[in-house]
C-alpha cells in the first residue's frame, strides 16, 4: 500500500489555500449580512412614521436598498456564468482560432469576454493566464480592458437598465473595444513589452495556478466562494454611496452638475473611479442618476470604471508596472471624457 | 565587434523607445483636441429633445391631453409666453425635471399637423438655450353607422371623414336597431321575438359575438356609451307584443356594466319609483345627466346611482355640449343653456337666418359657445317654413350650413364631433317621396343620409346612407 507523504512546501500551500478560502468566507459572509441587514433595515423602519429614522437616513436605505434588489439577481448570474465557462468550458476551447494579423488578432482577443462573462476583478487572473499561455502583454491587456464590458452579463444588466434609450449601451460596447483596441495598439509598439509587467508576475502565476486543483465540484464551491466574497461586499458598499450620494448631496447642486457636458462626464469618471463598483451591477447602480446626468456622463461612468478603479488599478497593479498603468490611466481617460463628450454633443 | 552590435541594439531600442513615447504623445494630445473641441460644442449646446409622446386619438376627443416631451437633461421653468402651437390652440406648459409637458386645453383638430415650439429652453446653471418644436399629426375623424338592407342582413360599418365609399363593414346581423362603439366592442340592439330587442356584444378583434342578457320581454329604446370605461346606459321599455314581459314601466333607465357581471341594473329616482328617462348623456368625467319622464333634469354618479343630484326641470333637453359643461333645453319662454357648475342658465335667442326671424328647434352647444341648431324659417317667396341647419354665435345672424334640396326634406338628430369641427345630421331627402323601411322599433326612411359637415367652413364633406351616427377616431 503506498504512502503520501507530505512535505513542508504542499503543508505550507495547503495552509495558504486554506487561509485564502477562510477569508474569502468571511468576505462572502460580511456581503450577504450586509444585504440581509439593509433590507430588514428598510423593512422594520419603513412603517415607524416620525417615530422612525431621520428621512435622509430612510431615503438612504431605500436607495440602496432598491440598488441591491434589482442587481442581485444578475449578480448570482454572473457568478454562475462565471463558473461556468471557468470551470465547465476546456481552456483551450477559447484559443484554437485567431487571425494572424495583429489587429484582427486583438479585435478577436477583446471579444473572449463574450465567452467569459466575468466582471473586471475576475479578469485579471485570466488575463495573468493569457499571458502564461504565449500571449503578448499587450493582448494580455486587450482582454483585461474589453472583457468587462464586451461579456453577456454586462450587456444584459445595461441592457436591463437602460435598454437602447439615448444610445448609453451601444455607446458602452463600441467605447469598450475601442479603449482596448487603441492601448493594445500603442502598447504593441513598445519596444520592451516584458517591462511593462511587474516582477512579482511570476508569484501571481504560481497562486493562480494553486487554485485551479481539486474536482470540478471544488473548483465550483472555490469559485462561488471567491466571486461572492468580492462582488457582495462591493455592491453593498456601492449601493450605501450611491444613495448616500443621492441624499447627502443637494439636489440642485446635482442637477447643475449633471447638465453641463464637462463636469458631468468628469464627475461620473471621479465616482466610478472612487466606489469601483463592478462592471456587472454598475448600470443598476448608475440608473438613479440617469434622470439628472447628461447620457454621455452615464456612458464615461459605464466604461471607464470597468477598466481604472482604485479596486482595479490595486488589482492590476499585480501584474502591470506603475508606469504601465499611469499611461494606461491617461488614455483611458481621455478616451472615456471624448466618448462621453461626443454622445453629449449627439445624443 | 560586440561592442557595435550593442551599440546598434541599443540605438534601436532606443528607437523604438522613442517611438513609443511619440505615439503616446500623439495619441495624448490628439485626444486632448479632441476633448476640447466637444466641450466648446457641448458648452454652446442648449437642452435637447431625445422623445415625445402624445395620444393623437384621445387628443381630438378630450380636453387636458398632454404632449410630454422628454429632453435629455433636467430644464428651467418655462415661461408660458415661449410656447407657440401652430395651427392655433390653447395650451399651457410646464417642467417636472427632464420632463416638459404640453397641455392642450381644448381638443385638437382631426387629421391635422401640429408644432409645437418651446423658445429659450435652458438648463439650471447655464446659459445656452435652445428651441425645442415637435410635429405631430392627429387622428382623423370617423363615423359608426347602421346601414339597413331591403332584405338581409343589416350593417354597421366605419367610414372615416376624409374617405370614400361606404367605409368599413364591421358588424352585420339582421335587424340592427342601434350600435354604439364601447372601448373596443361593438355593442350592438336587434330585432328579437314580438317587438322585443336582443343586446349582443361584438368583440372588435376577434368579431366574436355574445348575447347580453336583457329582462324578458323588453325593448331597447336607447344605448348611451361614455366617453370612456365600460359601463354603458340602456333606456328600456316593455314590448307591446311580447308575452311573458318582466314587470319594468316604459322607458326605464338602467345600466350594464359590458367589463364587468353584465347584469342590466334598472335604477330608481329619489322615491324608489323606477327611474324613466326621455333622454341621458354621460358627462366627460363620467356622470350620467338624466331627462326623466317627468321633465326633471337629474344628475348621477353611475358607481353610487342611489344619489341623484337634481338640476332642473324643462320639458326639452336636446343634449350636452362637447365639454360636458352646459345642458341644452328649451321650455316654453325658448331655448336655455344650463352651466352644470355653476345652475346658471342663458337665453338662447335665435338669430335671423338670411334676413328672416327663426324658430329655434334641436340645438347642440359647441365648448366655445357656438349653437349649432335646427331652425325653421319662413321661404320669402312661398311664404312656407322650411327647415334648416345653422350655425349661430348669437351675433344676430346665423350661418346656414345645411338645408335640403328646394328645402323639400327634414333633418333629423344633430351630432357634433368631439372636438366640434364636424357636425353630421341624418338628412330625409324628400318627404314627401319618403318610405318607411318597416321596423318595428326605430324605423327609418329607406333614403335616410347622413350628411358630415365640416363646422368652420360649412363645407359638405361627406354624405353615407344610413343613420345612427357615433364617432370615432380612425
Amino acid at each position: 500500500m503506498p504512502v503520501a507523504l507530505e512535505t513542508p512546501q504542499t503543508r505550507e500551500a495547503r495552509r495558504a489555500s486554506r487561509r485564502w478560502g477562510a477569508r474569502h468566507l468571511v468576505a462572502a459572509g460580511l456581503g450577504l449580512a450586509g444585504i440581509a441587514g439593509l433590507i430588514a433595515l428598510r423593512a422594520t423602519t419603513a412603517g415607524a412614521g416620525p417615530a422612525g429614522l431621520p428621512d435622509a437616513a430612510q431615503d438612504l436605505i431605500t436607495l440602496a436598498t432598491s440598488v441591491i434588489i434589482e442587481s442581485l439577481p444578475f449578480i448570482v448570474l454572473g457568478i454562475a456564468l462565471s463558473i461556468l465557462v471557468q470551470v465547465w468550458i476546456p481552456e483551450q476551447w477559447l484559443l484554437r482560432i485567431l487571425p494572424r494579423n495583429p489587429w484582427g488578432r486583438r479585435a478577436a482577443i477583446s471579444l473572449f469576454g463574450m465567452f467569459l462573462p466575468v466582471c473586471e476583478c475576475g479578469n485579471v487572473p485570466l488575463a495573468r493566464g493569457i499571458v502564461r499561455r504565449g500571449f503578448t502583454v499587450p493582448e494580455s491587456m486587450v482582454f483585461l480592458l474589453a472583457a468587462p464590458i464586451l461579456n453577456p452579463v454586462t450587456i444584459l444588466t445595461t441592457h436591463a437598465a437602460f435598454g437602447f434609450d439615448d444610445g448609453i449601451l451601444v455607446a458602452r460596447l463600441l467605447g469598450g473595444f475601442l479603449i482596448a483596441n487603441v492601448l493594445g495598439w500603442l502598447f504593441s509598439l513598445h519596444p520592451e513589452p516584458e517591462r511593462l509587467l511587474t516582477g512579482r508576475f511570476a508569484e501571481q502565476c504560481r497562486i493562480d495556478d494553486g487554485h485551479q486543483h481539486g474536482t470540478r465540484a471544488e473548483q465550483t464551491i472555490d469559485l462561488f466562494v471567491r466571486e461572492s466574497s468580492i462582488l457582495m461586499p462591493a455592491l453593498v458598499i456601492g449601493a450605501i454611496v450611491a444613495g448616500a450620494v443621492q441624499v447627502a448631496v443637494p439636489r440642485d447642486v446635482l442637477v447643475a452638475l449633471g447638465s453641463d457636458p464637462l463636469w458631468s462626464v468628469l464627475a461620473m469618471m471621479a465616482l466610478a473611479f472612487i466606489i469601483s463598483v463592478c462592471s456587472n451591477v454598475d448600470a443598476f447602480f448608475i440608473l438613479p442618476f440617469a434622470s439628472t446626468f447628461l447620457p454621455g456622463s452615464i456612458v464615461a461612468f459605464l466604461v471607464f470604471g470597468p477598466i481604472i478603479d482604485i479596486k482595479m488599478l490595486a488589482l492590476m497593479r499585480t501584474t502591470y508596472a506603475a508606469r504601465t498603468l499611469v499611461q494606461v490611466t491617461v488614455i483611458v481617460a481621455l478616451l472615456s471624457a471624448v466618448l462621453g463628450l461626443v454622445v453629449n454633443y449627439v445624443v | 565587434m560586440a561592442r557595435a552590435a550593442e551599440h546598434g541594439r541599443q540605438l534601436r531600442e532606443e528607437r523604438e523607445r522613442r517611438r513609443f513615447g511619440r505615439a503616446f504623445a500623439w495619441l495624448v494630445g490628439g485626444l486632448v483636441m479632441l476633448a476640447a473641441i466637444f466641450t466648446v460644442l457641448g458648452a454652446l449646446q442648449g437642452p435637447k429633445l431625445e422623445q415625445a409622446q402624445v395620444d393623437a386619438e384621445r387628443v381630438t376627443q378630450q380636453s387636458g391631453q398632454q404632449l410630454r416631451l422628454f429632453m435629455n437633461q433636467p430644464v428651467d421653468a418655462i415661461d408660458a409666453s415661449a410656447l407657440t402651437v401652430e395651427p392655433s390652440a390653447v395650451a399651457s406648459v410646464s417642467v417636472q425635471g427632464d420632463l416638459v409637458v404640453v397641455q392642450f386645453d381644448e381638443r385638437l383638430r382631426h387629421g391635422t399637423e401640429y408644432t409645437v415650439r418651446l423658445e429659450g429652453v435652458g438648463a439650471p446653471s447655464r446659459p445656452s438655450t435652445s428651441t425645442i418644436e415637435h410635429r405631430f399629426t392627429t387622428a382623423g375623424a370617423s363615423l359608426l353607422y347602421v346601414d339597413r338592407a331591403e332584405s338581409g342582413d343589416d350593417e354597421v360599418l366605419r367610414a372615416a371623414v376624409d374617405g370614400a365609399g361606404r367605409g368599413e363593414v364591421v358588424h352585420r346581423a339582421p335587424g340592427i336597431q342601434h350600435a354604439v362603439p364601447v372601448e373596443g366592442v361593438l355593442v350592438v340592439a336587434r330585432d328579437g321575438e314580438g317587438g322585443t330587442s336582443v343586446l349582443e356584444s361584438v368583440d372588435a378583434r376577434s368579431g366574436r359575438t355574445e348575447t347580453l342578457r336583457l329582462p324578458a320581454g323588453v325593448r331597447v329604446d336607447r344605448v348611451i356609451a361614455p366617453g370612456a370605461g365600460t359601463t354603458i346606459a340602456l333606456v328600456l321599455s316593455p314590448a307591446s307584443g311580447a308575452t311573458g314581459a318582466e314587470s319594468l314601466a316604459p322607458r326605464t333607465l338602467a345600466l350594464l356594466d359590458i367589463g364587468g357581471d353584465r347584469q342590466v341594473r334598472p335604477l330608481a329616482d329619489l322615491d324608489g319609483e323606477p327611474l324613466t328617462a326621455l333622454g341621458a348623456w354621460f358627462l366627460p368625467d363620467g356622470a350620467l345627466v338624466v331627462h326623466t319622464v317627468d321633465e326633471t333634469l337629474v344628475r348621477l354618479d353611475p358607481a353610487a346611482p342611489e344619489a341623484l343630484l337634481p338640476v332642473g326641470a324643462y320639458p326639452t333637453v336636446h343634449g350636452v355640449s362637447s365639454d360636458g359643461g352646459r345642458v341644452s333645453a328649451a321650455d316654453s319662454f325658448g331655448g336655455v343653456a344650463l352651466d352644470l357648475a355653476t345652475g346658471e342658465e342663458e337665453r338662447l335667442n335665435p338669430s335671423l337666418v338670411e334676413g328672416e326671424v327663426a324658430f329655434a328647434g334641436e340645438t347642440q352647444l359647441t365648448a366655445s359657445g357656438l349653437r349649432v341648431a335646427k331652425v325653421a324659417v319662413a321661404d320669402a317667396v312661398s311664404g312656407a317654413f322650411a327647415t334648416v341647419l345653422v350655425a349661430d354665435d348669437g351675433g344676430g345672424e346665423a350661418r346656414v350650413i345645411a338645408r335640403t334640396i328646394e328645402n323639400r326634406g327634414s333633418l333629423g338628430p344633430v351630432l357634433l364631433s368631439p372636438n366640434d369641427q364636424y357636425v353630421v345630421v341624418e338628412v330625409t331627402p324628400d318627404v314627401a317621396a319618403a318610405v318607411g323601411d318597416g321596423r318595428e322599433v326605430e324605423e327609418r326612411p329607406t333614403s335616410i343620409t347622413l350628411a358630415v359637415i365640416d363646422l368652420a367652413s360649412g363645407q359638405l364633406v361627406r354624405t353615407l346612407e344610413g343613420f345612427g351616427a357615433v364617432w370615432g377616431v380612425e
